[in-house]
């Protein structure tokens, strides 16, 4: 536990380093990035004193940490705008967006992946994973463009972009986040499916499942008391890495349905290469990533006795 | 979007506690009927299928090279937005370009991206990830740790971070690509290593006083290669979904280089009229990224049934 | 005693008692071929019937069929009867599962994976009871207890509580007999049940099948590839080859007037007695020699510390000594734990130890004089360590080669049997001695040599590994170990993953190589009949020391340690029954 939080602190440590660097240090003059190439010596000039880059680098990199544990973002280098409210509003939406099509994805796969498993030799076995499998290769953009163009444009059943927060109005958020979350769920669906699957049938394999068979369960009773949690601890491991990469992969699809969402200002903000908002969307970021590995370790631990117990009892 | 770059049950396999079992002579029936090059008799549905597939992007790849029905860059050979015809098959742009072409020419570009990103995570994740196999204790967990710290950003993340910070471009995104997959590479080969280097063979290697080089050369690097293509095969699935994504974001490719996740991005305007222009490209790219993995899953039934667990 | 005739099973007997199991005319087959040729036997109640057969003799299947557990695409035919249910066979699934662990229970062979990681042992006993009983949750917790009780494991209630990876594995096999028996099954198979476990885990846990079983009248299949097993548990024997019963019958019977073929070649195999006249008379430097030589081999008081995560340590090697002398042929006895293996990997120079010193063939591999790692001081200074340096260890190693246990991953399966038999040939330090072996031709010439000397066809060296079997591949560890000309060869449990019948072969392989090449061999191996059978000094190791040692015939004859007197006393052996 303690190992597990000291091992969270270093990673964003070394993280925060990492991001600085590339984004501060390698690209050179923050300024030049900023104005361009053709820039005169006395715009740069006052440019960096107005952003506070003409200071040593680790007293900028102590700033922002600083400013990071008051719950302050810093100040765009492009509008000079606080970012901190804007980047909580963002993320709101980004996690919303996130969370359902977790739940949706994990609705789909993992009924979807024990069958397939159970069933690996039959008909349903083949077509499930052979969905799965068509699933992971198509990029979610492309469901988001194909359902904008059918769903909305052609039936205009639902709107084509857009996002109400749920505080204004339950059904307008519902229907603006029903496509983005259709999306970016349907595709995550098939590819932890296919871990489901793999998992599933790991534990199919095990001896002890034999055992519990020859005591009396039947194959499915077996499945379920004894096959399931024991599946469950890799399958933990895939969620928490899918959860990871969702949260980048939102941007996408936020693209696509024009919902303002974390990923929408990173991507904004790299284009304009306002480096500040950035570095600290990026870590924002991967802090949120840390966090759920560390959540994921700990669930673990809590599932597979023999991490939580050492030694022996007798 | 992204794909698991981590094993399930790595850990759970770890924290299995070792423990007495003694020589047990009737384990040796499934020892020996499970050959480590048992070829299932009979042609590999999986395997045929994502040869065929790549097969096709190469092909379509290496024709346009030297072949295009149209110069993919050439404004005005149709009739702008016109749908697919027999003299264009795939239709033809809002610039008047003609769309098959440059989906060939895409295929070019995917392929460059895939080889470019693959190269630099596996020349660079594969030795770290023998080296700590090998070398346990503090300069290999060192490496390890060094690379998982890329663990915390997933996917694209990398790649827009470099966007930002050098420009955006099909070369960033390529090496942001590839430097991103390396903690993938370390960690399959890491796990491949440690399992040859408890072997037997290994041991009888270095009672034969053969030095770490010759064994990493003639044992570790043999028995591991099945993994490492198989790495290879499932990464490059992934650079390809990476590629167009960020194209499809503006921070990949940049116009008016003819690639997949540009076509697609530049066709959302006309969604619901003009729905070939996002149908060609978007096929595309789950042609080459199916083609992959099916690849890399028949590869991985195939090359080596005895390492499947390590995946 | 019958031979069996596949055609004309033995009728099923109408006794009194109800036979626990019939089976008759059981055909198993895949969809492209038979493995199975309608076999039939029966187990009375309260009697404890022997199936043995080796590898792929389809054992395991039969027992499987019985139990009505046999992978989806294997079918079954032919009449399976459990105390007096109708054919078994010809039921679903469903209505087997109200027999299994109830009137039909099955102890396996691993018991570290047999029994669920996640779930504490106790609650695993209660769930079999409570799906065959109206009880409730807290009576079939109590009666858990009992039945761990019943088989043994110290501190019941306590290990209800525990954890299957907290359980060593012959408690893990008691936990799964206590499964077994947790609903008074009429019939108990057991499936290689101790292959698994050490040798007087093994015994223990034999002695409480038949405890258990005779407690309840229940009768007892007993699947085996250890003749010497049958006959100490059983009272009728069944030997299958093939897929077909070959002979069958009263054990005593069978194993003393055998009247097939293949019987007879698995008790010839089976009854390791001391080899009595090596093919040459006397090793060439014998140690009775007048001019005592130097021994090529000496530990002077070693030890072997790991440590473990949170500032523990474990005493693999708690100081030993031992000399072995040139052409001797030295057994190492111990069971898991006993530090036979850290012995074996510092003679290879594969480890160092904590303190002490280890010599081969004149090469003194490391020297600690003497140093208590005190634990209480802050610098633990290891007074003048000396280890031995790159070229003295490619000397040790040049002089010492190894066999391994496990014929399958002791071999590089990406390398051709040629190339892994004369790799050691491409270190120079390794040929320094063999002049002719300076070219490639020349290096390809030695191998075939060796090859042949170990019997092994002149197309070996282009094939791969898994071309060959167990015992040929043993034989290619053998040769790999030997291309060298090594003045020592350890064998690290050389034939414990070998069938009955092979196993006999490449010891007299490795006794004759010994003779005729004049290397000094060290087996190292848990099991004493083997070690007795090739070796003329012994050493007996338990717990990280060395308990006895001397002459062989003196060590068996008359053991001193009590160790020794229990592992001898749990060796099987086919004679015991019958003197």
């Amino acid at each position: 536990m303690a190992w597990l939080a000291g091992q969270l602190v270093a990673t964003l440590a070394i993280a925060s380093l990492l991001v600085f660097w590339v984004l501060r240090v390698l690209p050179g003059d923050a300024a030049t990035v900023a104005l361009g190439m053709n820039a005169t010596p006395e715009a740069l000039a006052t440019w960096r004193a107005e952003h506070g880059t003409d200071r040593p680098l680790i007293v900028q990199y102590g700033e922002w940490m600083a400013g990071l544990f008051r719950g302050d973002f810093g100040r765009s280098f492009l509008t000079g705008n606080d970012l901190t409210p804007l980047v909580l509003d963002r993320v709101q939406v980004t996690l919303i967006l996130v969370g359902l099509s977790l739940a949706l994805a994990l609705a789909i796969a993992i009924p979807l992946g024990t069958l397939a498993a159970i069933k690996h030799r039959s008909l349903w076995g083949v077509v499930i994973t052979g969905g799965s499998q068509l699933g992971v290769a198509i990029p979610n953009f492309l469901v988001g463009v194909l359902l904008v163009s059918f769903v909305s444009v052609r039936l205009d059943w639902l709107p084509a972009g857009g996002w109400v927060p749920p505080a204004v109005s339950l059904t307008e958020f519902l229907r603006h986040v029903t496509l983005p979350v259709i999306a970016l769920g349907t595709v995550q669906a098939a590819i932890i499916t296919r871990y489901v699957r793999s998992a599933v049938l790991e534990v199919m394999r095990e001896d002890f499942l034999r055992t519990a068979r020859a005591g009396g369960l039947t194959y499915g009773q077996a499945l379920m008391r004894h096959g399931l949690r024991n599946a469950g601890v890799p399958i933990i491991t895939v969620i928490g890495v899918q959860i990871s990469a969702m949260l980048i992969g939102a941007v996408v699809v936020e693209r696509v349905f024009v919902v303002h969402g974390l990923g929408s200002l990173l991507v904004d903000s790299a284009q304009n290469r306002d480096l500040q908002a950035v570095q600290s969307i990026v870590l924002l970021l991967v802090a949120l990533v840390v966090v759920i590995n560390f959540i994921v370790d700990l669930l673990y631990t809590l599932l597979d006795p023999r991490l939580r117990l050492a030694g022996s009892v007798v | 979007m992204s794909q698991i770059i981590q094993q399930p049950g790595a850990k759970a396999a770890e924290g299995r506690t070792a423990s007495v079992v003694q020589p047990p002579s009737a384990r040796l029936p499934e020892a020996a009927a499970v050959g480590p090059k048992r070829y299932k008799p009979g042609i590999h549905p999986q395997l045929v299928i994502g040869v065929v597939l790549v097969t096709l992007i190469v092909a379509a790849a290496v024709v346009s090279m030297f072949w295009t029905p149209y110069d993919p860059l050439r404004a005005g050979v149709g009739e702008p937005l016109a749908g697919p015809s027999t003299t264009h098959w795939f239709g033809i742009d809002r610039f008047g370009r003609d769309v098959f072409s440059r989906i060939m020419a895409g295929a070019q570009l995917t392929l460059y991206v895939g080889v470019i990103a693959v190269s630099i995570a596996a020349v660079i994740g594969v030795p770290i990830g023998i080296i700590a196999g090998m070398r346990r204790g503090v300069p290999g967990a060192l490496l390890m740790r060094g690379s998982d710290v890329l663990l915390a950003f997933p996917g694209l993340l990398l790649a827009i971070i470099f966007g930002a910070a050098f420009g955006a471009g099909t070369t960033t995104a390529m090496i942001a690509l590839g430097i991103g997959a390396i903690p993938a590479f370390a960690r399959v080969a890491r796990s491949g290593t440690l399992q040859v280097m408890r072997s037997d063979y290994v041991l009888a290697a270095r009672a034969a006083n053969r030095s770490s080089w010759a064994i990493a050369w003639r044992h570790v690097l043999p028995n591991i290669a099945g993994l490492i293509v198989v790495q290879c095969s499932v990464n490059f699935g992934l650079a390809v979904l990476s590629e167009a994504a960020l194209s499809f974001l503006g921070l990949g490719t940049t116009p008016p280089a003819p690639s997949w996740g540009r076509m697609l991005q530049e066709s959302q305007q006309f969604l619901g009229s003009h729905d070939h222009l996002a149908l060609a490209p978007g096929i595309a790219i789950a042609i080459a990224v199916l083609g992959f993995n099916l690849l890399g899953d028949g590869l991985r039934d195939v090359l080596d049934p005895r390492l499947k667990g390590v995946r | 005693m019958t031979p069996a005739a596949p055609s004309s099973p033995p009728p099923p007997q109408i006794a009194e008692v109800t036979p626990a199991l019939v089976v008759r005319d059981l055909r198993i087959g895949t969809q492209a071929r038979e493995l199975l040729h309608g076999i039939g036997f029966e187990v009375l109640a309260g009697e404890r019937v022997g199936l043995i057969g080796e590898s792929g003799s389809g054992k395991t299947l039969t027992a499987l069929a019985v139990m009505g557990l046999l992978d989806d695409n294997l079918t079954a035919s032919g009449h399976v009867h459990v105390a007096g249910e109708r054919n078994l066979l010809a039921r679903s699934d469903l209505q087997l599962v109200r027999l299994r662990g109830a009137r039909m229970s099955m102890v396996f062979q691993e018991p570290m994976t047999a029994l669920d990681p996640l779930r504490r042992v106790g609650a695993q006993v209660a769930e079999v009871i409570r799906l065959h009983s109206a009880g409730g949750r807290a009576a079939a917790r109590l009666r858990a207890v009992e039945l761990l009780t019943e088989v043994g494991l110290p501190e019941p209630a306590l290990t209800a509580r525990a954890y299957p990876h907290q359980l060593s594995g012959g408690q893990r096999q008691r936990v799964l007999i206590a499964m077994a028996l947790a609903n008074d099954p009429a019939l108990l198979i057991a499936d290689e049940p101790t292959t698994a476990l050490d040798v007087t885990v093994q015994a223990r846990i034999l002695e409480l099948l038949a405890k258990v079983v005779a407690k309840r009248g229940a009768g007892l299949l007993f699947i085996t590839h250890d003749l010497a097993l049958v006959s100490q548990v059983c009272e009728r024997v069944v030997v299958l080859k093939d897929g077909v019963v070959v002979e069958q019958g009263a054990v005593a019977e069978v194993f003393a007037d055998p009247q097939h073929e293949y019987t007879r070649t698995l008790l010839a195999a089976s009854s390791l007695s001391p080899r009595l006249s090596p093919l040459i008379s006397a090793t060439p430097y014998s140690a009775q020699n007048a001019d005592h030589p130097p021994p090529i081999i000496r530990l002077t008081d070693v030890t072997r510390r790991y440590p473990r995560p949170g500032g523990r340590f474990v005493d693999a090697l708690k100081g030993i000594s031992l000399e072995i002398a040139p052409g001797e042929r030295f057994g190492l006895v111990g069971e898991s734990g006993s530090g036979k293996t850290t012995t074996l990997r510092l003679l290879a120079g594969l480890d160092m130890p904590t303190s002490g010193t280890v010599e081969v063939a004149g090469v003194t591999l490391a020297h600690t004089p003497v140093v208590e790692l005190v634990e209480t001081t802050t610098e633990t200074r290891p007074g003048q360590r000396f280890v031995a340096s790159a070229a003295e260890l490619a000397r040790v190693r040049a002089n010492l080669q190894l066999v391994f246990q496990d014929p399958m991953g002791s071999l590089n399966p990406r390398m051709r049997v040629g190339n892994i038999v004369g790799e050691p040939l491409l270190n120079p330090a390794n040929r320094a001695d063999i002049p002719e072996a300076t070219t490639r031709r020349e290096r390809r010439a030695l191998v075939r040599d060796i090859l042949t000397a170990v019997g092994l066809p002149n197309d070996a060296a282009r094939r791969y590994p898994h071309q060959f079997s167990g015992g040929q591949r043993q034989r290619i560890s053998i040769a790999r170990a030997l291309v060298c000309r090594p003045k020592v060869l350890v064998a690290d449990e050389p034939v414990s993953a070998l069938d009955v019948s092979v196993r006999a072969q490449v010891l007299e392989l490795l006794a004759r190589l010994a003779d005729e090449r004049e290397f000094t061999l060290v087996l190292v191996s848990h099991d004493l009949a083997v070690v007795r059978h090739l070796c003329d000094h012994i050493a007996v190791m338990r717990a990280g020391e060395i308990v006895e040692h001397g002459p062989t015939e003196q060590v068996w004859a008359s053991p001193k340690h009590e160790y020794t007197m229990a592992l001898k006393a749990a060796t099987p052996t086919m004679s015991k029954r019958r003197h």
